[in-house]
């Protein structure tokens, strides 16, 4: 297994949520969507998986080792955006790039950045100060960093919002291209976006993840359709 | 009535500073008694040693530095109070900005925006003069007149001369040379303090005029403490340049702690440019000193150097005790513990030896907070 969760537990005291206990294996090659209202622990297992956050009790294996905080060499091999993107002000997209290619130890520099912003259209504001920049610019910046290193698992927390249609497609590209030894993860609200792309799909409900049923074997409208009858009516209203 | 719609703008505006108080009072309760008790054991510890150097300086000299020093401050009241005034009247989004979209009359707005530019400048003129202007300055009433409209009218020049400056682009910051992950994470934070972080830059500005102002007091032969006061004054400021860049790191610090940064390279970079900035505006002190007042007492003069250069030390061992993105918690930490020491060491050369014990057992105490922060 590429990833696996046992019995992972992550409580929150002060407001009362409680993630888990969450079980769960991915192999390579799989794209995993993951729905969920907001405040559902999303971000939060993604957190723990990226090693940004301890869990309480239970594990968290990701290419056959342990993912703590200090699993150093584990997370290079991982690409992770976050929900709440938050960039440096006073730099640009160009030294941000290069900066995490010289953390990476890239060779060829010039050619790998200039690849990289052509492809997130982010050429002609790359050397604008990143707090100069609109929401939906500095989202392609996050996503070049976290794609950079082309890495095995790629985890997206809601990468489709502030995007416009153009980049909504070239992110599409990219996560149809990954390769069969990679594994992806995707959070988003809108079902369309990920139900041609993945092969999974679970929907996480109250601090658990359940399986979205023959997600695997539907056609793509036959997939919004489950999303309609497995998702909505397990859902309630929080206010009393 | 719509200076009542005006009132509840006003008490809406200031209660979001309760709440945010409220919201971290625990930790602010944690740093006010910490601080209390450390500038009472400070008293306690050197009340001799300072009074014996009150004493040696003559009365007249004392009040001129005193009424220096309330000067000072008076003349940056006004430029200071002006950022929270322009911000209040420009910033978006903001309760200004809220208040005009639900369709607030403009009039209502603009008393609000009014009033609370006054409450902020009686609050900020009163605190002054009630505890340092009337007790350090004693001016003559027409005296108090001069500065207090010429500190004003600093804050409305402040206030013209600030321009929403048009997206500039920039420079790269780093070369394509190979180097290490180490020297990376440096330089990428070396460079933004001197080339991009205006307030970072701002503050080793000040930081070394004030150097000069000390040399040119020196010359005027002022008494050695105040050299060594304008010193810590200095050493704080040069601090303050890290803490604000570490501000900045922290607001992307995921990005990091993804591309796998270890506590310890994170902390051994900082340690890396306070050690720099230390020994760079240090020996600037010593240099200045020496310059000025001779080789007559050199080991005094040296304490320039040694008490320049603890502040910025300092730093790489409180960054991660409270809150990293928190610089005003960084920097009174810095500044009351540097106060410790410095007037340790300007007591006694022996005092630098506390500093390796306060540094080496800070860092402990601080181990593995990046991932925490």
């Amino acid at each position: 297994m590429t990833l696996r969760l046992e019995d992972l537990l992550k409580q929150f005291p002060q407001s009362g949520f409680t993630l888990g206990p969450l079980n769960l294996d991915l192999k390579a090659g799989s794209r995993l969507a993951l729905f969920g209202k907001n405040g559902a622990g999303k971000t939060t297992l993604f957190q723990l998986m990226t090693g940004h956050m301890t869990a309480d009790s239970g594990t968290i294996e990701i290419f056959g080792q342990r993912m703590n905080p200090s699993s150093f060499e584990l997370k290079k091999r991982i690409g992770y955006l976050p929900q709440h993107l938050e960039l440096p002000r006073w730099v640009s997209a160009y030294d941000l790039i290069t900066y995490a290619m010289k953390l990476y130890q890239f060779d060829d520099l010039e050619a790998r950045r200039k690849a990289v912003l052509e492809r997130w259209d982010a050429s002609y504001y790359a050397s604008k100060p990143l707090g100069a920049c609109s929401y939906g610019m500095q989202k392609r910046v996050g996503l070049a960093l976290a794609t950079l290193h082309n890495p095995e698992l790629l985890i997206l927390d809601e990468p489709f919002s502030g995007l416009d249609l153009f980049h909504i497609r070239t992110l599409e590209d990219l996560l149809a291209e990954r390769s069969a030894s990679q594994l992806t993860i995707v959070s988003t609200h809108v079902a369309s976006h990920v139900a041609k792309l993945c092969d999974r799909a679970m929907t996480v409900n109250q601090g658990r993840l359940e399986e979205v049923e023959a997600w695997n074997s539907a056609a793509f409208m036959e997939r919004l359709d489950l999303m309609e009858e497995q998702f909505f009516p397990k859902q309630q209203r929080k206010s009393p | 009535m719509s200076i009542f719609r005006s009132l509840r703008l006003v008490g809406y505006h200031n209660k979001q500073f309760f709440l945010k108080l409220r919201y971290d009072l625990g930790r602010e309760l944690v740093v006010l008694i910490s601080s209390v008790v450390l500038l009472g054991l400070f008293a306690y510890i050197f009340r001799d040693f300072l009074n014996d150097k009150l004493r040696a300086i003559p009365p007249a000299e004392q009040m001129s530095i005193a009424r220096t020093f309330a000067t000072v401050i008076l003349l940056l009241i006004g430029p200071v109070i002006a950022a929270p005034i322009h911000s209040l009247w420009r910033d978006e989004p903001s309760l200004r900005s809220f208040a005009f979209r639900s369709g607030e009359s403009p009039a209502a707005i603009k008393a609000f925006l009014l009033i609370q530019s006054l409450v902020l400048m009686a609050f900020a003129y009163f605190m002054y003069w009630r505890f340092i202007g009337i007790p350090w300055g004693k001016w003559p009433l027409e005296s108090v007149w001069l500065w207090q409209n010429l500190s004003l009218a600093l804050g409305v020049l402040r206030l013209m001369l600030h321009r929403e400056k048009p997206a500039k682009t920039f420079k790269p910051l780093l070369d394509d040379r190979a180097s290490t992950r180490v020297h990376t994470l440096f330089a990428w934070r070396w460079k933004q303090i001197f080339l991009r972080n205006r307030l970072a830059k701002l503050c080793l500005g000040i930081a070394f005029f004030l150097q000069l102002a000390s040399g040119a007091l020196l010359l005027l032969h002022a008494p050695f403490p105040l050299a060594i006061l304008i010193a810590m004054g200095s050493g704080l400021l040069i601090a303050c340049a890290p803490s604000f860049q570490l501000q900045e790191d922290m607001r992307a610090i995921w990005f990091e702690r993804q591309i796998a940064c270890s506590h310890e390279e994170y902390v051994a970079v900082y340690q890396k440019i306070c050690v720099r900035l230390a020994v760079g505006f240090g020996l600037t002190a010593a240099i200045i000193g020496f310059a000025t007042r001779g080789f007559l007492h050199p080991e005094e003069t040296l304490k320039l150097f040694a008490i320049t250069a603890l502040f910025p030390l300092l730093l790489p061992a409180v960054m991660f005790q409270i809150a990293a993105e928190r610089p005003s918690l960084q920097i009174m930490t810095i500044a009351l513990i540097g106060l410790f020491l410095g007037t340790a060491i300007f007591a006694h050369w022996g005092a630098v030896a506390l500093l390796p014990i306060a540094l080496t057992y800070a860092k402990q105490y601080q181990q593995n907070n990046f991932y925490r922060s």
